[in-house]
């Protein structure tokens, strides 16, 4: 599904991301773990388009997307970024619709909010307000939801737990592993939070000062004390 | 109806304004009655500025720019309608056509200017339509054989209604017809549809709508283009009004008082620009009665609007309400 070979990425004169090499394959799903400032928000913006690398190749379903415009790559792709960027004074409702009008197929995307609200229920009742009046977790629900309800083949997911409640949190894990086992879908996940990616994950990679420092089972994550030895996330967050 | 039949039928629909109707409606009755109520050759004016206000507040309510270009537009309905009707020798009957020759020419040229200047944002944007209009000035002028240069041309003929000719009550309703008819399609592509919400979410977060599948570029050449299909139509009714088409038809100045109507009204509401085209005139007529300084009179207003009412008067009433 997703191929990234010998990433370089650079802002300005700083390199970021160094030979970043990673694979999603279909109905897998990936976490990247790693501390603030990792590079891990900058890899997923880099598959998506907003930071073109230097260097390296990103292959979706086996086409290279690198010079392809931003627009083209998003088409199939349902991305939360970690700063949510809802349209503020758009409703919840119609910022749903903008991001279903964008999709692949608009219809398919708008018969699945009924779906995707099942998991955040608490937005039910707050559709018609708009986005802004919203607060941080119930914001987050917005942004997550918007970007499921896209029947896409791939999801990048930046921080998606950050600011949820816990039982909301649960809901989110049981969201992606059950639009896994309908649609095929592959997530890659980009997280702080290590609970839902050690739990859901076929596949952890560690990020370290933007090089990969681990990749392997969340199982082999725990055995090796990657989260505190190596990617120093204190398991507390 | 079931809660789910709700929220599926809800998420079908798009109303950005559903409070617009109302002003809408107080607008149709206004103009319905306003040759009876104000002098004529003012309520000619507020249906033909007023559309171009409503043509201009697609570009700075619904892309998010201020435009110094915009007149250019306008012009290219008035000197196309205006050149064909002068030089083009058919029936006078037939001659209406032309109104349809100058709404396409302003859109063809919206289509090229906006390929241009929706490369850039903010003062950027403002300054290539500027620096566009001023070309297109020069050229004009230059083409003095063809489009009278500083002269202008005057006595075009105006279209006929089979033998009998066009009297200004006839044209005021045959364009207030027109208005209804751009009225209407601009409100169903700019507040009732999919689209709008799609230009509405560009305008709040270009990068997010992006990451959302959207050609950002592509969306806003969009409303550009049918923005100038709007202004040339409306320059394509001044020219068969005025039966004169001159330079202070492209000059920058126009561009300016075309703004400050706008945002005088409120560009971000529906009926604003209009409002604010209207209450313009208005003040210029009847200011200019007593004094050349009517500028003076409109400048201070500006600076109070600027002030005290940044959303515009419509803008000002609706925060007021609601």
């Amino acid at each position: 599904m997703l191929e990234i070979q010998d990433l370089d990425v650079f802002y300005g004169g700083t390199q970021v991301l160094y030979e970043i090499s990673l694979s999603v394959k279909k109905g897998e799903i990936v976490s990247i773990l790693g501390r603030n400032g990792a590079g891990k928000s900058t890899l997923l913006k880099s598959i998506v388009g907003f930071v073109p690398p230097t260097r390296g190749s990103i292959k979706l379903e086996g086409k290279d997307i690198v010079k392809w415009p931003l627009e083209k790559r998003t088409k199939g792709v349902g991305y939360t970024p970690d700063s949510k960027r809802l349209f503020g004074t758009l409703t919840a409702l119609e910022n749903l619709q903008v991001s279903a009008l964008g999709s692949e197929n608009t219809a398919t995307t708008l018969g699945n909010v009924e779906n995707i609200l099942n998991y955040f229920t608490p937005l039910k009742g707050l559709l018609n307000r708009r986005a802004a009046t919203l607060s941080g977790g119930e914001q987050q629900m917005l942004a997550l939801t918007r970007s499921l309800v896209r029947n896409a083949g791939l999801f990048l997911l930046d921080e998606p737990s950050a600011g949820l409640a816990p039982a909301i949190r649960e809901e989110l894990a049981r969201a992606i592993t059950e639009l896994r086992e309908k649609d095929g879908s592959s997530f890659l996940i980009v997280e702080q939070e290590i609970k839902i990616p050690l739990s859901i994950s076929d596949k952890i990679y560690g990020l370290l000062n933007g090089k990969i420092a681990f990749e392997g089972t969340p199982q082999e994550a725990i055995e090796a004390h990657v989260i505190e030895d190596i990617l120093m996330i204190s398991k507390t967050l | 109806m079931s809660k789910k039949e709700g929220l599926l039928s809800a998420l079908g629909k798009v109303n950005l304004a559903n409070t617009t109707n109302r002003s809408i409606l107080v607008t149709i009755i206004f103009l319905a009655v306003a040759p009876i109520i104000i002098p004529r050759s003012m309520a000619m004016d507020i249906l033909i500025f007023g559309l171009l206000a409503l043509s201009y507040g697609i570009i700075q309510g619904h892309i998010g720019q201020v435009s110094f270009g915009h007149v250019a537009l306008f012009g290219a309905g008035a000197y196309t309608t205006g050149m064909l009707l002068y030089y083009v020798d058919i029936p006078s009957s037939a001659a209406w056509i032309f109104l349809l020759a100058g709404v396409a020419a302003g859109g063809g040229l919206a289509l090229g200017m906006g390929a241009i200047v929706l490369r850039r944002r903010g003062a950027y944007f403002a300054l290539v339509n500027l620096a566009l209009l001023q070309m297109i000035y020069f050229i004009v002028l230059q083409m003095k054989g063809l489009t009278g240069g500083d002269d202008g041309i005057w006595n075009i003929p105006r279209p006929t209604f089979g033998a009998a000719s066009v009297t200004p009550e006839s044209l005021y309703y045959l364009y207030f017809v027109i208005f209804l008819v751009c009225l209407f399609l601009i409100k169903r592509m700019f507040l009732d549809s999919p689209n709008a919400l799609v230009l509405h979410a560009i305008k709040q977060d270009e990068a997010r709508a992006q990451s959302l599948g959207y050609n950002v570029f592509g969306q806003m050449l969009k409303a550009y283009t049918i923005s100038g299909l709007f202004a040339g139509a409306a320059g394509a009714m001044y020219a068969i009004h005025m039966q004169y088409i001159g330079m202070t038809y492209i000059h920058w100045s126009l561009n300016g008082a075309l703004i400050i109507m706008a945002m005088l009204g409120g560009v971000s509401t529906f009926i604003g620009p209009l409002l604010g085209a209207a209450i313009f005139l208005a003040l210029k007529d009847v200011v200019s009665m007593y004094t050349v300084h009517w500028q003076l009179i409109i400048g201070i207003l500006v600076v109070v609007l600027i002030l005290g009412m940044r959303e515009g008067i419509l803008g000002r009433i609706k925060s007021l309400r609601f």
